[in-house]
Parts: structure tokens; C-alpha cells; sequence
């Protein structure tokens, strides 16, 4: 009995000495949904979006809609802005699941080492939150954009990110551990997506922009900007966000709009795939960009006759020329700013470790001496409803 | 005590050990010159059987036949098939208290008890605490005769062996051991029957006495036998190798040894399609872990490991616990006592005051509570999944056993989070594994693992596939010839 008595004390002990370690109830935190770094002068200033305040008329029980309140505070460091916050918000705050990090361009420009150190080592911060860069405005009021798809601006930026990503050829998402491992990694290099607000700030970030049926102000995904070890050095446009995104095989569905005689051609891929290789011979480096897939025609304008192989055959050969432009563009693009985005250096590091180690010094100077090659081989289905545009069959 | 040979004096005797109970009737009746006394209990005692029977058949009696002793004459003139001789006043009670009247012969200190039984006992009726969609709708009833006839018109073989122990001293109770005699090994009903042998109580009134004193060597909130009143389930059981205990006066019957699955099985299942049974089989496994578990989960998520839950979840949370007053784990305990309370009301209330409980239960205590702040809508949530599941199982004991558990898991959620939650797991299972009954462990058939038994634990296969007994029950496993389905195609 002496025996269970000790038992029995010393599992109440157990229970009761623990003290609760680390235990907080959800209410007493604010939830940061959404972060946002922009420089003041020396300063970094650091926006936080909180999601969970209760809207002010909570008595019904569909109260699960939040009101957002985006607050800001400056300092040298993040930290010390962040505890300028403290000083505002009432309940502290939580950074276990925030969804996307803005980053305002000239911070890029500065370089992001220093902005993104604090959320390396935040412990409970979850690594996979999205992360994009702001241009032409401040990144703070990006967070502030009210949407009415969305229930806070955050989720929006996410859900955007998440689908354009699939279907739209430009855009790749790039969470904090991809962008952690292309910074620690030598031999390659960033390239994240930037978002622009439309419209007046003040207008977007009032109520008024909910209710009204074509809101005012949205945020706008955007080009990649490119970036040289962790500073933002340039921005690609349309033509050559896409080439990079097919190179690094982020794209699996893309469109082009191929001009054929007097009218227009717009095919869809929906699998495509690019297979990239590196080879050394004789100390040449050599990189073989192969690209494959399927398409469809979706769009069809002018006098264009279907049915004829032929034409379907010479309308492949421009898709595949066109695709091989994109790419030799983003190729370009690269070589002009001496940045090796495409991560071929890290390629060569798996494949040839001594050979890269020995020019890694002056990789990316000497990216223009690599020889590219590439080959397209998009495959052009042609099952649509009707063989000719509509204005033919109206004859 | 042994009888006198005097009537009188075995009528004095008899008031004087029984106080002159007002149900008990005597009367002397003189035939043949010789005094003929009889004794019976009008409380339990059918008057009709007594006048149709005995007064008849003594009044008629023919003297000329040749018998030795006017004793062995009027045993032998009874018209009755349950004649038997008595001479001890302990055996005297216990016959008048079992309905039987006795017949006293002056002169003699031998007594003839006849069976003059009135029926106590309402007949067979349908089951109510086992309700099922198909199959047989009979049950147990207080008679034993009745409840040891069930199993027997299922079962008609030599090898359906009922064994009976009297248990407790004043009660008197017969308990009957049933089994298949070529299937259950012996050992087990020895056991069993030396157990039930040792037991020293005054009275046996249910089946629940047997079980309680039965189950002495493990202290355990789960039930390591089966409970159940629909003689088709004993029967099914009885064949698959268990054994079924019946005691007098109770519609319940003890099943054993059970094993966890045993309770995630219905009687239905063997009356419905093996796909439809295996579907409800998983649903009330996963029941079984939601029920035990999800307050305890939801606790430690909330006030330990938000990191887990998803962004929008976490977030909708929050908002919805904004404003209530008390912590996760006592709103938690709040809601879960208040449900424990609504069900002992309910089970124990006559059926008019049950739409009086529904109101307080659904409406002023779900929608008000939360409407006034004091519980999160998601909290309501949680107790009233947790209820519903539950609620699937058709045995009380594995209810009340996952209840306790509960809380268990509630305190090392609240004090620990998801570590305490981790712990209270291991313990958790390693009481299951520690727990046995007659040899089986409880766990079976998956710890240890006994790979044929488990086409009939959380899933049941189709008949033909389920040739064998369960292997860790009996030997004598084949239940259907190997060939049966060649020789049928």
C-alpha cells in the first residue's frame, strides 16, 4: 500500500510541478498573418498584420470574420522595430503561422541577409511561408489592401501565389525555405515575384473597398526581380520571367500567342516539363536545356486551316521557336547582370565538384562562357471542338 | 436440520425457523387413517397446480397397489415430473422458496417435494438495450429454464454442456457455465467453475456480482467480459469457443473472455453483408479514438502546440475563443461534465421527461452557453463529437470505460500539452496490453498478433473465408470443411 501511496504522489508531483511549461491560450496572442519590411531612412521599419481581432459587433455567433489591424514600428534592427510594436499591440505577438513576407524593394536592394535573419531563428515560426517583393510601393500597404475574395490581405496574397503559380507560366512561388537554401547555396541564385498595388492605398485599405462590387484597389502579382548573392539587381519583364521559370522548371502550364499569316494562333500547355543537364568536355562546360510537352490549340483568329497537317506542323515549329526566344532571352538577361539564377553552377558542383570549386570565384562573371544548348520539343495536339475559327465556318 | 417424523413437530420447527411468514401455508389432510401434511409458499406457489396436482392425487390414490411403504405409494401416485425426496430443513427452504410444495408423511422423516412453480416472469420480449435492424429479436429473461432453453433450441448438440454451481448463502442462486464441450478446452471451465466455487457471498442478484468477483485480479475500468442479453449473440459466442455464464433471475449473460475488438463488434454483424460490417467496424474503431482522445487533443493544441494547427484554423480559433472567461481545459471539463450529467438524467428519467431534457440540453445549454459568452461554438463542437461517438457502442461498461480514460487523457493534455498527451498514450496502452482474461490477452488478435483471427476483428471477411475458429480461443478450429466451397462449385 506504502508502495501505491508513493506512486499515486508522485504522479500528482509529475502533473502538477510541470507548471504548465510554455502553456498560453490562443486568445492571449496576436496572430501575425502577414509581415511586411520597408527602410525608413537607416531603419528598418516592420509591419505586422494581425488577423484575429474580433469585429466589433461579435455578439452573433458568425463571428469567425476578422477584422485586420496592420500596425508598424522602427528600429536599427527587426528586433528592436518589433518590440516597437509590442509597445502598440496588446497581447503578444505570434509568429508560428504567418503566411507571407513582403519585401520592399529598396531593402532588397540593400540586401535581404540582414531582414531575413530574425525569422531564421524565430522558433516557432513555420519555414514555409511565401515570400514576395514589393515594387513601386511601400510593402506595408500591401498588407493593408482589403479584398473582398479574401478575408484578410495575407490569405489573399497566398491563395494568389499559390494558384497563378499553377497556371500561369510567370509566376513561381517562393516559400522561406526555398529562398534559405538558394541563399546558402553557392552556384545559384534568387529570382522572387514581386506584387504591386493598383489604385489609391488609403481607398484599398478603407471598408468602402469591400463592399464595392469592383473594388478600387488589388494587389497584382508581377515579374520576377532577380537578385546577385542576397541583393536585388534587376527586374525581369514578361517575356523573360517566363523563359526563367521554363529554364528552372517552375512552369507546367503556360500559354503563347503564336502570329501565323495575317491572323493568330493561341496554344495552351498544360504538361510541360524541362529537363536541364550539364556536361564538361575538355574543360568546355557545356549545359543541354531540354524542353518537352503537349499543347492544345485554345484560340484561333484569321484565315488558318486546321485541318491541315501542314499547318499544324509549321505552327509547332514557331511554338518551339518561340519557346527557344524565351529562354535565350532569360539566358540574356542573366549573362547581362552576371547572375546565374538558373542555379547551373549548382548543377556543375553535384556533377563536376572539383571543376566547380576551382571557378567558383568567378562563376557568375564568366556565365557567358558556358555553351547553352537547347532544344524544344512541344508536341501540339490538336483536339478541339471545331478545326477552323468560327469566321471560316460562317462562309 | 434433519426432518422429524411427526408432522407436527416438522410444523412447529418450520414457524419457528421462519418466524410464521404470512405466505406460508400448511394443511393436514387424512386418508387412509394416516395423516398426510403438506407445506408450500402462496407467494411463489401456484394454488391451481396444488389442487390439480396433489389434492387429486392424494384424495384418489388407490391403496391396493403394491408398493412397500404408504411413502413410496403417494410418491409414485403424484402426477408430476418433478418428484423428489427431501429430509433436511435446509433443503426444505430452498425447495418451498424455488415454488415447490412439500408433502409430509406422519411417521416418516423423509419429505416429497413436488413442483408446483407459479410463473414470476414475464415472457420472452424483445430486446431493449441491444436494439438491432436485423436478425432475431428474443432475449433473456429472469428465468433461467427460459434463458438455458434460448441457447439450447439454437444449439442442438450433445456437446452444449451446462454446468451449474449454487452461489450465495442465502440467495441460493443457480449459476449455469455453459460451453461446447469439444471446443472450449477444459482447463477454462475448471477455472471458472473452481472460481465461482470459492465465491463466498450472501446473495447473487445479477449477473453483475459474478462478473465483479470474477474479475478480481486486475483492477481495470474496461470490461474483460461481455455482457449481453440476446441469446443469439451467447449462442454465436458459445460456437466461436467462449464461454457464457447465466445466473438465475437475470436477463443479462456474461460472455468470456472478451477481447478489445470484441467491442467494436454488434450482434448484427454476423447477420449482415461482410462488406457493410467492416465499414461500421472501422467507424466504430475510429469512434472509439475520437471519443477517448479529441478533447484532449483539442486542449494541448490550444493552449501548447498552436504551431500544428493550420493558419486559417488557427485563426478562426482565436477569434472564436475572443471574450470567453476560463481557460481551454475548464471550459473543456465545463461542457464534457455537463454532458455526463444530461446522459445519467436521461438513462435514469421515465420517457415523459425526456423532451423536457432535450430543451435544456440543446438549446440552454448549446446555443445559450455560447450566445452568453461562456463557451467557444468550437468547444460544443468537440463535446458533442466526442458524445455522438461514443454513443456507437452497444456496450455500457466500454462507454464508461473510454469516459474515464477521457479525463485522464483531459488532465495530462491540460497540465503537459501534446508530451502529456503522448505519455497518457503509452500508459494507456500498456494497461490494454497488461489486461487479460482466462489466458487471452486483451488486446488479441493484434498483440500478440494472430494473423487468421484478424479477418474477424476490425474487419470481418466473408463467411467462406472464415473457415476457423479464432485460434486463440480453442484448438478445434475448423468451423466449415476446407473443401465445403470445392464440393459446392
Amino acid at each position: 500500500m506504502i508502495n501505491m501511496k508513493k506512486i499515486i504522489l508522485s504522479l500528482i508531483l509529475l502533473l502538477t510541478l510541470s507548471g504548465c511549461w510554455n502553456y498560453n491560450e490562443l486568445n492571449e496572442f496576436s496572430i501575425v498573418s502577414g509581415v511586411a519590411i520597408d527602410k525608413s531612412g537607416d531603419e528598418y521599419e516592420i509591419s505586422v498584420l494581425i488577423s484575429n481581432s474580433p469585429k466589433s459587433n461579435s455578439s452573433d455567433s458568425n463571428s469567425s470574420e476578422s477584422q485586420v489591424v496592420v500596425y508598424s514600428g522602427k528600429g536599427e534592427s527587426i528586433f528592436s522595430a518589433l518590440k516597437q510594436i509590442g509597445l502598440i499591440s496588446p497581447s503578444e505577438l505570434y509568429f508560428g503561422s504567418f503566411s507571407v513576407l513582403v519585401i520592399s524593394e529598396e531593402v532588397a536592394k540593400d540586401g535581404i541577409n540582414n531582414a531575413i535573419d530574425f525569422f531564421v531563428r524565430y522558433p516557432s515560426a513555420r519555414k514555409n511561408f511565401y515570400v514576395v517583393l514589393s515594387k513601386d510601393s511601400k510593402a506595408k500597404d500591401t498588407l493593408k489592401i482589403m479584398t473582398p475574395l479574401s478575408s484578410f490581405p495575407s490569405q489573399q496574397i497566398t491563395d494568389n501565389v499559390k494558384t497563378t503559380t499553377e497556371l500561369q507560366g510567370i509566376i513561381a512561388s517562393t516559400n522561406f525555405n526555398d529562398l534559405l537554401s538558394t541563399i546558402l547555396s553557392d552556384g545559384t541564385e534568387l529570382s522572387i515575384n514581386c506584387i504591386k498595388i493598383i489604385g489609391d492605398v488609403e481607398e484599398g485599405s478603407s471598408k468602402e473597398n469591400i463592399e464595392s462590387s469592383e473594388p478600387k484597389t488589388y494587389t497584382k502579382l508581377g515579374n520576377l526581380g532577380i537578385f546577385k548573392e542576397d541583393k536585388l539587381v534587376d527586374w525581369a519583364n514578361r517575356e523573360e520571367s517566363l523563359g526563367i521559370n521554363i529554364i528552372k522548371g517552375a512552369t507546367e502550364e503556360m500559354f503563347l500567342d503564336i502570329e501565323y499569316k495575317d491572323g493568330y494562333v493561341v496554344i495552351d500547355s498544360t504538361s510541360f516539363s524541362s529537363d536541364v543537364s550539364v556536361e564538361l568536355k575538355n574543360e568546355e562546360p557545356k549545359v543541354n536545356i531540354g524542353l518537352s510537352g503537349e499543347a492544345r490549340i485554345i484560340e484561333v483568329e484569321g484565315d488558318i486551316d486546321l485541318k491541315d497537317s501542314k499547318v499544324i506542323e509549321e505552327i509547332q515549329k514557331k511554338a518551339n521557336k518561340k519557346i527557344k526566344k524565351r529562354v535565350e532571352e532569360a539566358m540574356d538577361l542573366a549573362i547581362k547582370n552576371k547572375t546565374d539564377i538558373f542555379g547551373f553552377g549548382q548543377m556543375f558542383y553535384q556533377k563536376y565538384p572539383k571543376y566547380f570549386n576551382k571557378e567558383k570565384e568567378n562563376w557568375n562573371e564568366n556565365l557567358d562562357k558556358l555553351k547553352i544548348n537547347i532544344s524544344s520539343d512541344l508536341m501540339l495536339k490538336n483536339k478541339v471542338s471545331s478545326k477552323n475559327s468560327l469566321e471560316e465556318i460562317n462562309d | 436440520m434433519n426432518l422429524q417424523n411427526s408432522i407436527k413437530k416438522n410444523f412447529e420447527m418450520l414457524n419457528k425457523l421462519n418466524g410464521k411468514s404470512s405466505d406460508i401455508v400448511t394443511r393436514i389432510i387424512e386418508k387412509n387413517s394416516k395423516k398426510i401434511g403438506y407445506i408450500y409458499l402462496e407467494s411463489v406457489s401456484s394454488d391451481d397446480k396444488i389442487s390439480d396436482f396433489l389434492n387429486k392425487a392424494v384424495i384418489n390414490m388407490d391403496r391396493k397397489k403394491p408398493f412397500d411403504s404408504f411413502y413410496d405409494l403417494i410418491k409414485n401416485s403424484i402426477f408430476n415430473s418433478k418428484v423428489k425426496s427431501i429430509d433436511t430443513f435446509e433443503d426444505m427452504f430452498y425447495h418451498l422458496s424455488s415454488g415447490f410444495t412439500v408433502i409430509l408423511i406422519d411417521k416418516c422423516d423423509k419429505a416429497i417435494v413436488v413442483e408446483t412453480r407459479q410463473k414470476l416472469d414475464r415472457g420472452v420480449t424483445e430486446s431493449t438495450s441491444e436494439t438491432i435492424t436485423r436478425g432475431p429479436k428474443d432475449s433473456f429473461t429472469e428465468n433461467h429454464n427460459m434463458n438455458l432453453g434460448l441457447i439450447r433450441k439454437r444449439i442442438k448438440d450433445s456437446n452444449l454442456w451446462y454446468e451449474e454451481v449454487i452461489v450465495g448463502k442465502r440467495s441460493k442462486s443457480k449459476v449455469a457455465v455453459a460451453y461446447i464441450k469439444d471446443i472450449v478446452p477444459n482447463y477454462k471451465v475448471k477455472k471458472i467453475i473452481d472460481e465461482l466455487k470459492k465465491i463466498d457471498i450472501d446473495a447473487v442478484i445479477d449477473t453483475g456480482y459474478i462478473r465483479e468477483l470474477l474479475e478480481k485480479d486486475q483492477k481495470s475500468v474496461f470490461p474483460k467480459v461481455i455482457s449481453t442479453e440476446r441469446p443469439d449473440f451467447a449462442s454465436t459466442s458459445l460456437l466461436d469457443g467462449k464461454i457464457v455464464i447465466l445466473v438465475e433471475n437475470s436477463p443479462f449473460v456474461i460472455i468470456l473472455p472478451a477481447v478489445l475488438t470484441d467491442f467494436f463488434h454488434s450482434p448484427e454483424d454476423n447477420y449482415q453483408k461482410p462488406f457493410n460490417v467492416s465499414f461500421s467496424r472501422i467507424l466504430r474503431a475510429i469512434c472509439f479514438f475520437l471519443a477517448l482522445l479529441t478533447p484532449a487533443l483539442y486542449i494541448s493544441l490550444m493552449t501548447f502546440n498552436h504551431e500544428i494547427i493550420p493558419d486559417q484554423l488557427l485563426i478562426s480559433l482565436a477569434i472564436q475563443r475572443e471574450g470567453v472567461p476560463f481557460p481551454t481545459a475548464i471550459e473543456v471539463l465545463l461542457f464534457v461534465l455537463t454532458f455526463e450529467v444530461l446522459r445519467e438524467a436521461d438513462i435514469h428519467s421515465p420517457s415523459f421527461s425526456g423532451s423536457a431534457m432535450n430543451v435544456v440540453g440543446a438549446l440552454i445549454l448549446g446555443d445559450a452557453a455560447v450566445a452568453a459568452g461562456i463557451v467557444s461554438p468550437i468547444v460544443i463542437i468537440i463535446i458533442a463529437a466526442t458524445s455522438i461517438s461514443e454513443l456507437v457502442f452497444y456496450d455500457v461498461d466500454i462507454i464508461d470505460a473510454i469516459r474515464e480514460w477521457r479525463l485522464l487523457f483531459i488532465l495530462a493534455a491540460t497540465f503537459m500539452g501534446l508530451i502529456g498527451f503522448v505519455a497518457m498514450f503509452i500508459i494507456f496502452i500498456a494497461k490494454l496490453s497488461s489486461l487479460e482474461c482466462l489466458g487471452t490477452p486483451y488486446l488479441t488478435p493484434f498483440s500478440p498478433l494472430k494473423l487468421r483471427s484478424l479477418k474477424n476483428s476490425i474487419v470481418r471477411f466473408s463467411r467462406k473465408d472464415l473457415k476457423n475458429r479464432p485460434e486463440y480461443l480453442t484448438k478445434n478450429l475448423k468451423r466449415m470443411d476446407d473443401k465445403y466451397e470445392k464440393n459446392n462449385s
